[in-house]
């Protein structure tokens, strides 16, 4: 239960067995690299410009592959289910077959493939519209009858194509009569609102029918310039059309023949990526004329692992293990026992305890299984969500955070169940419908019992929060400040700890009342003298002690309080499946069997939406008591997590070989 | 004598009020404005962040999981202002409280109906922010998740308040 013990690791080796070191590393999985420091003898490592180069390809590969991902999945035949896209697959594999991935694609031909397929199929939608715009016009045309390519003009006469609005026609066609004698119009057909007409017109008459245009809502069609009329060429279309479907099809089928490649594509990205990384990582490095030095930092465990696995790589490598020195940053690794490790995803969101403090993951494990029950609150919900969580954990493909967190959830949940039975809640059942066995175990039941219930709260926070400061006063003590540490924390204790025993003492009357009074006024006292001590004069010294005193006090308590939002979440979530009781009696008088059906329905469905909605608040606000009032007592994180070298990727999951 | 009579039961008869609304109206209006106030509030607040949600999504569809969330918790003070409005008719005999005790029931159904209403806006812009971490730095959803849940401490503050309220008045 506390941050691992780290060692300083530094692995000297000649420049050629740089490679196989790096990949001893990666396999090994157990050395967290640092930047090696610049000094007389070492430099930092630039990249070659194969390995510049290198990295540029693992860029245009995975520029590659998310162009190929893209496109296959675009036109996928079928489409992931809402959970496939809320879960991505996972692939587990051994670190070999990991490193194999480039081997089991011929990128360069599936990319160069593929590009011509989404030309080819580029150059069908192109055409396919082109037609289409062709045919939606002809279509205006069909009752003309004659080639299209004659309707144009002479050195005589113009003959213009036109569309005018069908409400306009009549007034158009009367002006032109009257303004414009030399003309002529045949109608051809409507459509959409809208006349088709041939306009032919004395040449000098150009101005004037241009005029009379004006005038009106109407558009100048320039038809295609071919020998066919208007009904040939649309069954021309039609069968163009027809055709360019089947391209499209066929293109598409041979797309869907490359959808196989698309395990291996993720599986390739990842590789790519996570090699490009790899070589940049060699910019960490410390390098001389003829050797490369790697710096880092191990666990004591894997310490054996380490040197083994360097010894195997070559002789000729030095390694060199030595303590942390005053200076040092080492990475924080934690070591909780099995049953609490899960919960160190919690106390990472926050961001890892630095190598000097405590890590209070045991305690933020028991604390929010206890918070959780409290929110929750329900056995009937408890063992519905218990097993959801375990199954969901053992079947779904998901990471280690994921299944760390569900591992997390499916705990808390049974203290659900064990909070529920104090609670007296069981799928909302009303308390006063409960057999007599359980309703004498339900002490803590909101409605009938709100102060109580609501006081157990602020107890438990009040407990949480002087185990928070018990743990700054040792973090305070063993730093060497073991005055600071009796002040500023042993004042609380005195007014919380002692002052409640004394209360609790002087209620049974083993003591008088004044006791409890005395024990308050003297921590008070203490807090006034001694909390403002690093102010420099004597004012500032009072000011402060005042100020100092009111914080502390006041906050404490304000922040004992915020904990009585575990006894609302919870009473929330019965009043809402009380509420989800009643309706479903409701329905049931409706008719007697699709009663009962309802009444089901309405059941599964009703309790179903208030864990959702109640399980987010049950995660959220217990972590926000953790972050907030838990860990503002004694927490200054900044720790950089340990984090070796090895593979980083969100969809493979390397596993252990077989007899590894 | 049978006039007098008569006028007099009917005096007796009728329910007492206070302002004009009796007992029952008063617990009534007191419930309704709890949870209209806490459902237009979750309303605002959940739309504001399904604005720049959908706009994060449309870039990087991955992000779901980690946004969903943020996008469901300004929705808890709806279920707050419902957790009031069904408490009133749980806790209290409507048919015969009287028009005082309607009226403090509807005073003490305040906090909630003005506490969740503003806090679940701001906590919805709150989470616009939140949403604004996880789509530069998805790692830290879990800092980022914390901070709209603090705007939260006020409106649970104002359930136990109101929780509270309707215990003394019993």
């Amino acid at each position: 239960m506390a941050v691992e013990p780290v060692k300083k690791v530094t692995v000297v080796a000649h420049q050629e067995l740089q490679d196989r070191v790096v990949d001893s590393l990666v396999r090994m999985g157990t050395v967290h690299v640092d930047r090696v420091v610049e000094d007389d003898l070492l430099a930092p490592k630039e990249l070659t410009e194969d390995e510049a180069g290198a990295v540029r390809d693992c860029s245009f590969g995975v520029t590659k592959v998310e162009f190929l991902l893209g496109f296959l999945r675009e036109h996928a035949s079928e489409r992931p289910g809402f959970f496939k896209t809320m879960i991505k697959k996972k692939y587990p594999m051994t670190i070999d077959e990991f490193l194999a991935a480039a081997e089991r694609v011929d990128l360069p031909r599936i990319y160069a493939e593929c590009s011509e397929l989404k030309r080819w199929l580029i150059s069908i939608m192109d055409r396919n519209s082109i037609f289409e715009q062709e045919r939606d016009e002809l279509q205006n045309w069909v009752g003309l009858e004659m080639p299209l390519n004659e309707v144009k003009g002479g050195s005589t006469f113009g003959l213009m194509a036109v569309r005018v609005s069908k409400s306009e026609f009549g007034a158009f066609i009367s002006e032109l009569e009257s303004e414009v004698p030399e003309s002529a119009v045949d109608f051809v057909g409507e459509r959409g609102g809208w006349a088709n007409c041939l306009l032919v017109y004395h040449s000098e008459a150009e101005e004037s029918i241009a005029a009379v245009l004006s005038r009106h809502r109407y558009y100048a069609v320039t038809l295609p310039d071919i020998p066919d009329e208007p009904e040939d060429r649309l069954e021309q279309l039609a069968s163009e059309l027809t055709g360019l479907e089947r391209q499209r099809l066929r293109v598409l089928d041979d797309i869907e023949n490359y959808m196989v490649h698309v395990p291996a594509l993720e599986v390739l990205k990842e590789f790519l990526i996570d090699r490009g990384q790899k070589i940049d990582v060699l910019t960490s490095f410390g390098v001389t004329d003829a050797t490369m030095a790697v710096e880092g930092w191990v666990t004591e465990n894997g310490l054996p692992k380490t040197l083994e696995e360097l010894d195997e790589v070559s002789e000729y490598i030095a390694v060199e293990i030595s303590e942390p020195e005053e200076g040092d940053n080492p990475p924080v690794s934690l070591d909780n026992p099995k049953w609490a490790k899960p919960f160190e995803v919690l106390t990472k969101l926050f961001g890892s305890p630095n190598r000097r403090e405590y890590d209070p993951t045991w305690i933020v494990a028991i604390s929010f299984m206890v918070f959780f029950g409290f929110c929750m609150g329900d056995v009937g919900y408890g063992f519905v969500l218990v097993p959801t969580f375990l199954l969901m954990r053992k079947y779904l493909p998901l990471g280690h955070k994921a299944k760390d967190l569900l591992t997390v959830l499916a705990y808390s949940s049974a203290f659900a169940i064990l909070i529920g039975v104090f609670a007296g809640s069981w799928f909302g059942i009303k308390t006063d419908s409960l057999p007599s066995s359980l309703r004498s175990v339900a002490f803590m039941d909101g409605l009938s019992k709100t102060t109580l219930a609501m006081g157990i709260t602020i107890g438990i926070g009040l407990v949480h929060m002087l185990i928070g400061v018990g743990i700054e006063f040792r973090d305070t003590w063993k730093s060497g400040s073991r005055t600071d540490a009796l002040i500023d924390q042993g004042l609380i204790f005195l007014l919380f700890v002692g002052g409640g025993i004394a209360a609790v003492l002087a209620a049974v009357k083993l003591v008088p009342v004044s006791v409890p009074l005395l024990v308050a006024g003297a921590a008070i006292l203490g807090m006034l003298l001694l909390l403002g001590r690093s102010a420099q004069s004597i004012g500032g010294k009072v000011v402060n002690g005042i100020y100092e005193t009111y914080g502390t006090v006041v906050g404490f308590v304000s922040d004992a309080i915020s904990y009585v939002r575990l006894f609302a979440l919870g009473l929330a979530t019965f009043i809402i499946a009380m509420v989800i009781n009643t309706m479903a009696g409701l329905v049931r008088g409706i008719a007697p069997v699709i009663g009962i059906l309802a009444m089901l329905i309405v059941l599964v469905v009703g309790h179903t939406f208030n864990i959702a909605i109640n399980l987010l608040g049950a995660f959220v606000h217990p972590l926000r008591l953790e972050f907030v009032e838990f860990f503002g007592k004694f927490y200054d994180d900044g720790g950089r997590e340990f984090k070796p070298l090895g593979v980083e990727s969100k969809i493979v999951m390397i596993e252990e070989k077989e007899g590894a | 004598m049978v006039g007098v009579l008569a006028a007099a039961v009917k005096q007796v008869a009728q329910p007492a009020t206070w302002a004009g609304l009796t007992g029952y109206q008063w617990a009534m209006l007191g419930a309704a404005l709890a949870f209209i106030g806490g459902g237009i509030g979750s309303a605002i607040g959940i739309t504001l962040v399904n604005h720049v949600a959908s706009g994060i999504l449309v870039e990087d569809p991955d992000k779901f999981g980690p946004l969903l969330p943020i996008i469901a918790i300004p929705g808890t003070q709806g279920v707050y202002g419902l957790i009031t409005a069904i408490l009133v008719p749980i806790l209290f005999n409507l048919s015969k409280i009287s028009a005082q005790k309607g009226f403090l029931v509807f005073l003490a159904c305040l906090p909630v109906a003005f506490v969740c209403n503003v806090s679940a806006i701001y906590q919805g812009m709150s989470s616009v922010s939140a949403c604004g971490m996880v789509a530069r730095r998805t790692e830290e959803a879990g800092k980022a998740l914390i901070l709209p849940a603090l705007v939260e401490t006020y409106a649970v503050f104002s359930l136990i308040l109101t929780i509270y309220l309707f215990t003394r008045m019993r």
